[in-house]
């Protein structure tokens, strides 16, 4: 019974605007949220896959669609999710043999993944909304 | 102890080291395959065929897609088993997410093999 009183006391602060997740936690449920975005949208990626090796009337549509900005706008933010997804994925896997396990050294690694997300989606951008081609 | 860890005793390890295994074999692949893609950077229709052409590179791509499929499927498991506690909903959910994999692995087959290039 007392436990329970002293549970029931304890401070509770669900204010979402004092709340800061700290940058390892940022990296991690992105990571979690890109991964779900990339398994929904896979798909429609097979879907283009299949009409742009289907025929030369399909891969044209593909590669017509690609010049649009809504498609554009997608497959930006799939590069997005890709990369967020893939550098994550390395920091997790390191992290799985024990390795940059400290508090202070996973937060170092959060930033180091998300600078190179944001490095690498400058160069997609790039190519993709400046010199309009997809090889980068 | 590491055996005993991939025994059928705890098969919540066999499917944590299937899905980090995945994706090591994903993250090596995929270079491999971005690497030819950047080699032939394939500007037409018939260029674009030829680069899935030979049988390795559509072997390469079936691996590539199978360790995704794998990874995916164990990765959305984690997510329905965290964030949708009402088992009823959880299990619709995982049944057409079950269905949708195979869709596309059967997909992936069909573009793969299925076709004649």
């Amino acid at each position: 019974m007392i436990v329970k009183k002293q549970k029931k006391q304890r401070p509770k602060n669900l204010d979402l605007f004092t709340i800061r997740l700290p940058v390892n936690a940022v990296v991690s449920i992105l990571h979690r949220a890109s991964g779900v975005v990339l398994f929904l949208i896979q798909p429609l990626l097979l879907w283009a896959l299949y009409l742009s090796l289907s025929s030369a009337q399909g891969y044209a549509s593909v590669a017509a669609q690609c010049q649009q900005w809504p498609v554009k706008l997608l497959i930006t933010v799939l590069a997005g999710a890709f990369f967020h997804h893939f550098y994550a994925g390395i920091r997790h896997l390191a992290m799985d043999v024990h390795w940059m396990t400290t508090l202070q050294k996973a937060r170092f690694s959060s930033r180091v993944v998300l600078w190179l997300v944001a490095v690498t989606m400058v160069s997609v951008i790039w190519a993709i909304w400046v010199k309009g081609e997809y090889v980068v | 102890m590491l055996f005993e860890l991939l025994t059928a005793k705890y098969p919540g390890m066999r499917r944590w080291l299937t899905q980090r295994l995945c994706a090591l074999s994903m993250a090596v692949v995929l270079l491999l395959l971005w690497l030819r893609v950047m080699w032939l950077s394939p500007q037409s229709f018939n260029e674009w065929q030829a680069l899935f052409a030979p049988w390795w590179w559509r072997l390469l791509t079936l691996w590539f897609f199978v360790c995704m499929l794998l990874h995916a499927w164990l990765g959305v498991r984690d997510v329905l088993r965290d964030y949708v506690p009402h088992l009823g909903s959880r299990n619709v959910l995982q049944w057409l997410v079950n269905i949708s994999v195979c869709g596309n692995a059967l997909a992936v087959m069909w573009i793969l093999f299925g076709m004649d290039f």
